[in-house]
């Protein structure tokens, strides 16, 4: 299972872990360069001294090399050794202990001596320096001026001789403290680690306390809990945008959910009135089947055709909703399609004595698709006649308004109060609730301002203080949409 | 047994009326709730089937006038709302039943009958005048044991007298119970069915005339 926190202290144990390494080791390389140079430094200067002491005799092979150097022995139980070689590395003098053991010498200049690890007689480590130089006789001391005879006698001083000097010490010492020096770092690595596998997942759980409650509140949430929204106090800041854009997604969700269970009931509600006449209608004729005839067919066709227009509109509303209808963008003249709209009305307008007045030039027109313009027409023109006060009349407009148009229609209206106007486009709402067999669903201001959307119209309504309800559908007049 | 039915549905109507007229109801259909009123103010009927969401004015405000004016005929909600809070404020509205749409006309018809019964103080749907038993639920009628074929108008009246055993019912309540608007107010309609029903239930006559004020329905020969 993928988990952050497990992902997270996995990869900060091994970071950490690898951080220690490193660190380790360099310590202890650091640590025994130091040692190393500081053993370095007090072998050149054990060399050098003794290159100083070092004086060529009278004799050419004969070299004075005070007692005290070749008493040199390392301080504190310390072996340490010497060599003094010729040019042809033979060997001039020694220290004691090396009686048959040779070093395998390398030489360097007293300013940059050559230094290397070797194994002394004794079998333990040791270090070594080899410098080679030029024994030079000491400087003549000033004193009196001699006698002739003496003067004759004095032999001349010894010419410098050429010689290579190796010291060796044992370097026991450094290497038991770079061990001691591995033990506490390995100790010290291991305890850090053990600390850290400890600690790291505890604070990391802490760390992403916030996001998973998170996660167990967004768990917890269920189509039946859409109304729970996420805390944002004491939410640390780079959780604050997550929780925020989940709040109104959940509120969209909830919204949403609520309009659909809305709709759901109304449908529900809406489809028990034509089902249940036709139950009614089948359980009549089968109780009394000599009686049924014609008139029962006749009613379970009725329903059985109000219920398909019923399904119709719900799916033209779906389609329009889903912008799952292809849009045929053509110029369409508005007053012949006023026109031809009104025809189909005009039995039932003049039935009410319903007239229409179209204030709108003779070339007034759209780039629109013109079936969804005629259904919005088709559907507020059918609304005016049905719903206005018999014997009024309806303006229809056309203007441009701030580079679009505007598309009004207007009829004085008995009935309808300014806290309606909102719920004009709800589906199934209907001013008078009961009118289920009149054919009107309350489906067809909700399927207009779905066709109006498509379009990239604004289909609105307004009511004014004398009672004239302005439906208006608003656009630019080459939309794009 | 006479009926009104106020629903605005013209199909629901017309298979409630027609299935009601054939179960042996009077019946008169409204189709909006001011003209449902009218009815149920100007005629005195055993049950009123009304539906809630009305045109004009809606089923809930015409049972608070009938209530407000004292009229206790029996009301039987028929609606598409089926919330308990919608099931109580018809109740508490007045009403002494409620059924949801869609329903089963067979459950629609024994809820009328037994608002019927209800009305005439009759909790058991077997009425029995001597040997003769009349059965409300299978609208079966037996003489000493021995079934009687009536037709539907025929046993309306029957239960009509039955359920008001021993009281003189005049005419006009007959015709008010029994007969709907589509009736002809000056046949004799009541007297030959009366007379229909008589010979059909055979003698003893159980059916008796009380000259100027109607018929008395009665195991008692005086």
């Amino acid at each position: 299972m993928n988990s952050i926190r497990r992902l997270l202290t996995s990869r900060l144990l091994l970071a950490f872990t690898l951080i220690l390494g490193i660190a380790g080791v360099a310590i202890y390389l650091l640590a025994r360069l130091g040692l190393y140079r500081e053993l370095d430094a007090q072998l050149k200067f054990k060399a050098l001294a003794m290159a100083a002491l070092t004086k060529p005799g009278r004799d050419y092979v004969d070299l004075e090399f005070p007692e005290r150097i070749a008493s040199v022995a390392g301080g504190e139980g310390v072996p340490e050794y010497f060599q003094l070689f010729d040019a042809q590395t033979n060997i001039l003098a020694q220290s004691p202990g090396l009686s048959n053991f040779v070093f395998q010498p390398q030489f360097g200049v007293l300013e940059n001596p050559a230094f290397w690890n070797l194994r002394l007689p004794d079998g333990s480590h040791g270090r070594a320096v080899g410098v080679e130089f030029v024994a030079k006789p000491p400087a003549p001391k000033p004193k009196p001026r001699p006698k002739d005879k003496e003067k004759e006698a004095k032999p001349p001083p010894p010419e410098p001789v050429p010689v290579r000097l190796v010291i060796a010490c044992s370097s026991e010492k450094v290497n038991e403290q770079l061990q001691r020096l591995l033990w506490i770092l390995a100790i010290a690595g291991s305890g850090s680690v053990a600390a850290t596998l400890i600690l790291v997942p505890r604070l990391l759980r802490r760390g992403l306390e916030p996001l998973q409650k998170l996660g167990e509140q967004a768990g917890g949430i269920s189509a039946a809990s859409l109304q729970v929204r996420f805390p944002t106090e004491r939410l640390p800041e780079e959780l604050r945008p997550i929780v925020s854009r989940l709040n109104e997604l959940l509120a969209r969700l909830e919204s949403s959910f609520e309009r659909e269970r809305r709709f759901s009931a109304d449908l529900a509600h809406e489809l028990r009135t034509p089902i249940a006449s036709l139950r009614a209608t089948a359980d009549v004729a089968l109780q009394w089947p000599e009686q049924g005839g014609r008139e029962s067919w006749e009613a379970v066709h009725e329903l059985a055709v109000q219920m398909e227009a019923m399904s119709e509109q719900l799916l033209a509303m779906t389609r329009a909703e889903q912008s799952d209808w292809t849009i045929q963008r053509q110029p369409v003249c508005l007053k012949p399609l006023f026109n031809s709209v009104w025809q189909q009305l005009r039995v039932t307008a003049e039935g009410r004595r319903i007239s229409l007045a179209l204030d709108m030039p003779e070339d007034a027109s759209l780039d629109t698709d013109v079936k969804l313009l005629r259904a919005i027409i088709s559907n507020l023109l059918g609304n005016s006649v049905e719903y206005a006060p018999a014997g009024s009349r309806i303006e229809v407009g056309f203007h441009a308004v701030d580079g679009g148009f505007e598309l009004r229609i207007a009829n004085p209206s008995n009935n309808l109060k300014p806290e309606d106007v909102p719920k004009l486009f709800d589906r199934f709402w209907r001013k008078d609730q009961a009118r289920t067999a009149s054919g009107h669903l309350g489906l067809g201001l909700s399927i207009c301002k779905s066709f109006a959307n498509l379009l990239g119209y604004e289909l609105g309504a307004t009511l004014s203080g004398s009672n004239i309800l302005v439906m208006s559908l608003r656009g630019r007049f080459s939309n794009a949409a | 047994m006479k009926v009104l039915v106020v629903e605005d549905a013209r199909h629901l109507r017309q298979a409630i009326v027609s299935g009601l007229r054939r179960a042996g109801y009077a019946v008169d259909g409204a189709g909006d709730g001011a003209e449902g009123l009218w009815f149920a103010e100007s005629n005195d009927y055993d049950v009123v089937v009304l539906d809630i969401m009305l045109p004009e004015m809606d089923g809930l405000t015409v049972l608070r006038r009938l209530r407000e004016k004292g009229n206790r005929t029996h009301v039987l909600l028929l609606t598409a709302k089926d919330a308990v809070e919608d099931r109580v404020r018809g109740l508490q509205a007045g009403a002494d039943d409620y059924l949801v749409k869609p329903f089963a006309f067979a459950e629609l018809l024994a809820r009328i009958q037994a608002l019927c019964r209800r009305r005439y103080g009759q909790k058991s749907p077997l009425i029995s005048v001597g040997d003769l038993e009349i059965d409300t639920a299978s609208k079966m009628v037996r003489r000493a044991g021995a079934p009687i074929e009536l037709k539907p108008r025929e046993y309306a009246l029957l239960e009509y007298l039955a359920l008001r055993q021993g009281e003189v019912v005049s005419r006009s309540e007959i015709e008010a119970h029994l007969y709907d608007e589509q009736a002809d107010p000056m046949s004799n309609v009541v007297d030959s069915a009366i007379c229909t029903l008589r010979r059909k239930l055979g003698t003893p006559p159980i059916i008796h005339t009380r000259h100027g004020h109607g018929y008395v329905l009665s195991a008692d020969a005086t």
